[in-house]
This record gives structure tokens, sequence and C-alpha cells, in this order.
């Protein structure tokens, strides 16, 4: 069998220019089907983490009701619901907010706003948890009438940092109250809720705006997102330990079904991609193979004709398109996580496209992931193709008798 | 040893062409005879030998080897009737071209799991008869006609098979080394009783062979001792 190799391998090597495309095509191929597999699902999962995070976390508590409603009669009472629930395991991040609809104002224009009261340290690990800031500072102080804006916001206000603007807002008692905050800090989530039009305060004034002591919602981040389910079950009853009122308290997935049927699309959209590029290359090794093996077919009659049984020469020929697309396996197995490792660590910036991609909840600069997963993928499917591509040729070669073979042309 | 009946073999060039190569050919052949099959170009020759070796398929008739129809077996059963059996000498050399000669020498004793020592020796020892030992490292690209030849006789003939089949094996040898090959042959038909049969034209080659198949138009025409 060794000398089957050898005479395999002196062919990759003879034949040096079309084993050298084939393996760059393999290569180049494969390291778009890894590449896109990593960028798809960097951008899939910032969008979100950030839609998550930024939101109303991965388990999400309200008052009931106030999640149709949005009404300040739905909240819950104030209370130190952060130092309670950090003791459920797995509960990694808590933060509470005050939530209302209200109206912002500039010297110019009016927008309908969400006014996001919580405090700065709060939300380093949501809303701020991406370094979000892009002009001023992420700073809503209790003790300073200032206030964070969303950049689209900001834009459409025509407001920069350190200008007034009126944010008025309907209180406990149904009075309609104003009042004149500075912007402070303008900040970017890829949220486009809270990018168009949030507004964040700090939370007691805001409580003493809307003259409501309460926390409208809780978001929760966990250490472990596998352990979701069984998470969400122990805050449940924890609260009903606790608090024995009634809340409503669901996970993300509860929370965005959206979210989740476009994660499915997209992961739809990506396999019938993959499937596309791997079809392609399937096709182009299939022909260079399918060619390779017909431009030999003299050599195997020989081999035959010498008492070379056919499982030995079959061996021969699966043995060459392996290693060629072994070869251009490893070649993007090297280059395509090199590529990932890059875009992983600085981003792939699209910022040019950056008005687009945020109106779709996506960031502009887009990180890649790697998993080992993508690496073990392309090689069983170029493996496959590898293999199919040789057996029609193989097929046609064993049921022909050692003349045919070497007459054919 | 080989019996060959009413052996019809035809040749569909298109849906309509065909050409006839072999039209009922009979034959014996006994266990080391050195057997000479002439005739002009494209009398059936060397379709005949591809037939008796396995290496086609006839599209009537039936070849007999040592009692067994081998004409009727599969490639797979086939491959080792020729492997154990059988070598053979093509017009067209016909050499492994990514191996040297050595490797194409010693290819099928490789094959027969012959071990690396005594396939060494007995490739030494046949190169030094056709007089091809300071060839053994080169690859046939680099040989010229003649000199592939030699290699193709030496791997047909280092396996000391039984029956030798040789497609005009002088075509390409000047008298010298003709001579010498016709030598070899000679040689191990008398002491191993290896069976030859060669298509041939050249007539100090039907000159030294034990009988002569006479072939025209596919047909055997003359059977001379």
């Amino acid at each position: 069998m060794f000398k089957m190799f050898k005479i395999a391998f002196f062919n990759l090597w003879r034949r040096k220019s079309r084993s050298f495309m084939v393996i760059l095509m393999v290569g180049v191929g494969l390291s778009a089907m890894i590449f896109s597999q990593g960028f798809y699902d960097g951008m899939l999962g910032q969008m979100f983490k950030d839609i998550v995070r930024t939101g109303e976390g991965e388990i999400s508590i309200t008052g009931d009701g106030y999640r149709e409603s949005k009404l300040l009669k739905d909240v819950l009472p104030n209370s130190d619901y952060k130092k309670v629930l950090s003791k459920v395991e797995n509960v990694r991040f808590v933060s509470e907010r005050l939530r209302s609809e209200g109206m912002a104002s500039s010297a110019r224009f009016s927008q309908g706003v969400i006014l996001v009261g919580s405090t700065k340290e709060a939300e380093k690990d949501f809303i701020g948890y991406n370094n979000p800031i892009i002009e001023g500072e992420f700073s809503f102080p209790e003790d300073k009438k200032i206030v964070s804006v969303g950049h689209v916001l900001a834009e459409k206000l025509k407001v920069k940092i350190g200008r007034k603007i009126v944010l008025q807002a309907q209180d406990a008692t149904g009075q309609i109250v104003a009042s004149v905050f500075r912007v402070g800090g303008i900040f970017t989530t890829n949220n486009p809720a809270l990018d168009k039009r949030g507004v964040m305060i700090n939370i007691n004034l805001l409580r003493d705006f809307l003259k409501k002591d309460a926390v409208s919602e809780i978001a929760i981040v966990v250490k472990d997102i596998a352990l979701l389910d069984k998470t969400n079950i122990a805050v449940k009853d924890l609260w009903e330990k606790e608090y024995g009122d009634k809340a409503d308290i669901k996970t993300f997935i509860e929370i965005y079904p959206m979210l989740i049927s476009m994660e499915k699309s997209i992961n739809v959209f990506i396999y019938i991609s993959y499937f596309a590029i791997c079809l392609a290359i399937a096709m182009g090794i299939f022909n260079i193979m399918t060619i390779t093996v017909y431009e030999r077919m003299k050599e195997y009659g020989i081999l035959q004709a010498v008492g070379t049984p056919m499982r030995k020469i079959s061996a021969m020929v699966y043995f060459e398109a392996v290693a060629l697309c072994g070869l251009g396996y490893l070649m993007a197995a090297l280059f395509g996580s090199g590529l990932l490792a890059y875009f992983t660590i600085n981003g792939l910036d699209l910022s040019r496209f950056s008005e687009g991609l945020n109106d779709m909840g996506m960031a502009s600069v887009i990180f890649a992931e790697f998993h080992v997963s993508y690496l073990i993928t392309a090689l069983v499917a170029i493996m496959i193709t590898a293999v199919i591509s040789v057996y029609i040729p193989v097929r046609k070669l064993k049921k022909m008798r050692p003349m045919q073979s070497i007459r054919f042309s | 040893m080989i019996e060959v009946k009413d052996l019809v073999k035809i040749y569909k060039q298109s849906k309509t062409v065909e050409t006839t190569a072999l039209n009922g050919v009979t034959l014996k052949i006994n266990q080391g005879d050195f057997v000479s099959v002439s005739g002009p170009s494209g009398s059936g020759k060397t379709t005949l030998l591809n037939i008796i070796g396995g290496l086609d398929q006839p599209t009537s008739g039936s070849v007999t080897l040592n009692g067994e129809i081998i004409s009727d077996l599969s490639e797979k059963k086939l491959a080792k009737v020729r492997l154990n059996n059988m070598g053979f000498i093509f017009q067209a050399y016909n050499l492994i071209p990514v191996l040297t000669a050595e490797e194409n020498i010693e290819y099928i004793m490789a094959l027969q799991n012959v071990g690396k020592l005594e396939r060494a020796e007995r490739v030494f020892d046949i190169a030094k008869k056709l007089g091809i030992e300071d060839l053994l490292n080169k690859k046939p690209l680099e040989m010229s006609g003649g000199q592939q030849q030699r290699v193709a006789v030496a791997r047909a003939v280092v396996s000391r098979p039984k029956l030798i089949l040789a497609d005009e094996p002088t075509a390409n040898l000047d008298s010298e080394n003709s001579k010498k090959l016709l030598d070899l042959m000679r040689q191990m038909n008398e002491e191993e009783k290896v069976t030859f049969i060669f298509s041939t034209h050249d007539p100090m080659v039907i000159e030294k062979a034990k009988s002569e198949l006479y072939l025209l138009d596919g047909k055997l025409v003359k059977t001379l001792k």
C-alpha cells in the first residue's frame, strides 16, 4: 500500500500547478466558509447581547401588568431588590430602573422619549457595558440635573454636550411635569430603541420628578446562560418567598420572541450560504478531480493490467483527493482562524454603513467569534466533498477492463 | 494450458460503425510453448493477446487458463490471475511514469509481497541480463524508447510468471538488444518452462518461435510448427 501512496504523492507533485490550484481553491473557499461563520455568529451574538444587555436583561422582573400598560400604577415599590436577588446562584449583575414615556424638547425640536432612571454604577454592566459613550460622559448624578441621551435623539434635537433640554412627563398624580436638564453625554448602544429615544437620568431624580418612589423593572444578567431557565425558576421562588407580591418574571427568550425567530431565520440564511459555498467548492473540486482521474485512466489501466487490486487503485485515487483537500483545509484552517482571530480582537469596521446597521440593531464595528466547531464543520464538509468528487470517476474505473482504461480518452 | 474457443471481438466505434478485430479464433497453447503471433497490422494480434491476458473482454467465445474459464471472471478475480500467473510486455511500454526503473521492475513483486531484499536481488539480476543496471534510478521519461522497453521486459519477467504475453517486444530495440531479449526469453522458456506468446513482425523473433500463429482479418489462417 505504501507504494500506492508513493505513486499518489508523486502524481500530485508531478502536476504541481494543478495540485496547487486545487489546494488554493479549497483553501480560499474554506477560509471564506470559516470566516463567514465566525462573522455571522459574531454579528448575531453581538446584536443579541446588545439588545438584551441594554434592554431588559437576560431575566426581567416588572410589576404585574406593567409590560402591557407601561403605567406608573403597575410598577413595583422601591426596595433593595439588588441585594436580595444577588443571592440567587448564577445571578451576575442586577440593575433596578424606573422607566417612563415622556417628551424632550430642545430650543428647536421636540421628540417623544423614554426616560430611563438608573445609576451609573448599576448601568456599567448593562446599558453602559460596552463603553457606549461617543461624546461627554456616561454620567447621570443625583445631585446635578445632567442626563445622557442616545445619539440619534441628540441629532434629532440638535443638541450637543452642555446644552439644555426640557423633559416632560406625566407624574404619578396625573399632572404633566417638566424640568430642565443639561446633556452630559451622548451614547450609542446599538439598541435602536435607546439610541433613538433613550434619556438616561438618575433614578432618584426621576422618582422625585414623577413623584413615585418605585422601580418599574429589574434587569438581571446571569453567569452561565445555559442555566438561564433554572435561574429564572430560582428567581421566581425567591421573589415569592421574599415579597409574596405578584410580579412578571420572564427570560429574554419570552420577552423577545421576534429576536429568537430572527436568530433562526439568520441561522437558516447562514446554513444556506454555507451550503452554497460548499456546493461551489464541491463542483470545482469535482470538476478538477474528475479531469485528473480521467486524464490518468491509462496509468490506472497499467496498474490494473499488472495485477494491482482495484481496491488499492481506488484507495490511491481517494488518497489523492483527500490529500489535496486536506492540504487546502490546513491552509484554510490557518488562514480562516487567523482572520477570525484578527477580527475577534480588532473587529470589522463597517461604520460607513452604521446608520443602516444601527437601524437593525447591529453595531458598526462587528467582532467576529471563533469556535473550534467551525474547523470541525469545515473538515467534515471538505472530506465528504473530496470523497464524493472522486466517487463517480472511481466507479467508472471499476467497471472498465484494463485495456479500456489504457485506451480511454 | 490455454484454450481459446470461437473468440470474437467487435469494437463499437459508434452506434452504426463496428470493427471486428477477432472473428472466431480457436486455438490451444500448451505449457512451455514459445509462440509467435504474426500477421499484418490490424489483423487482431494485440487484441488476441489482450483477451488471453484478461485485459479485455471478448464479445463472444471463451478463454480457458489451466482449466478455468477466465474470460468470464470478474475484474477482481482477473487481477489476481494476472498478478500470480502472467507477465505483460506492452508495445507502448506502459511503465508507471512517476516510479524509477527499479521501482517499476519490482512493482509486481511488491504486490506479491516478495521480501525487500529478494526484490532488490532479482531486480539487479534481471537488469544486468538486459543491460539496464545503470538505468535503475531513472524515471521512464529520462530513458530512450529501447531502454524503456527493456525495463518493461524486466518488469514482466522478474516475478517469474508462468505465462508471458508480449506485444511486439523487439519493436523498439536494436538488433543486439533484440537478440539479448530473445535469448533471455528462450532461456526462461527452456529452464523454467515459462510459456511465451508474442505478437511480432520481426522475422528473427518468428524464427526463434517453437510455433507460429498467423492471423488475417481477425481469423487464424495458419498454425505453423
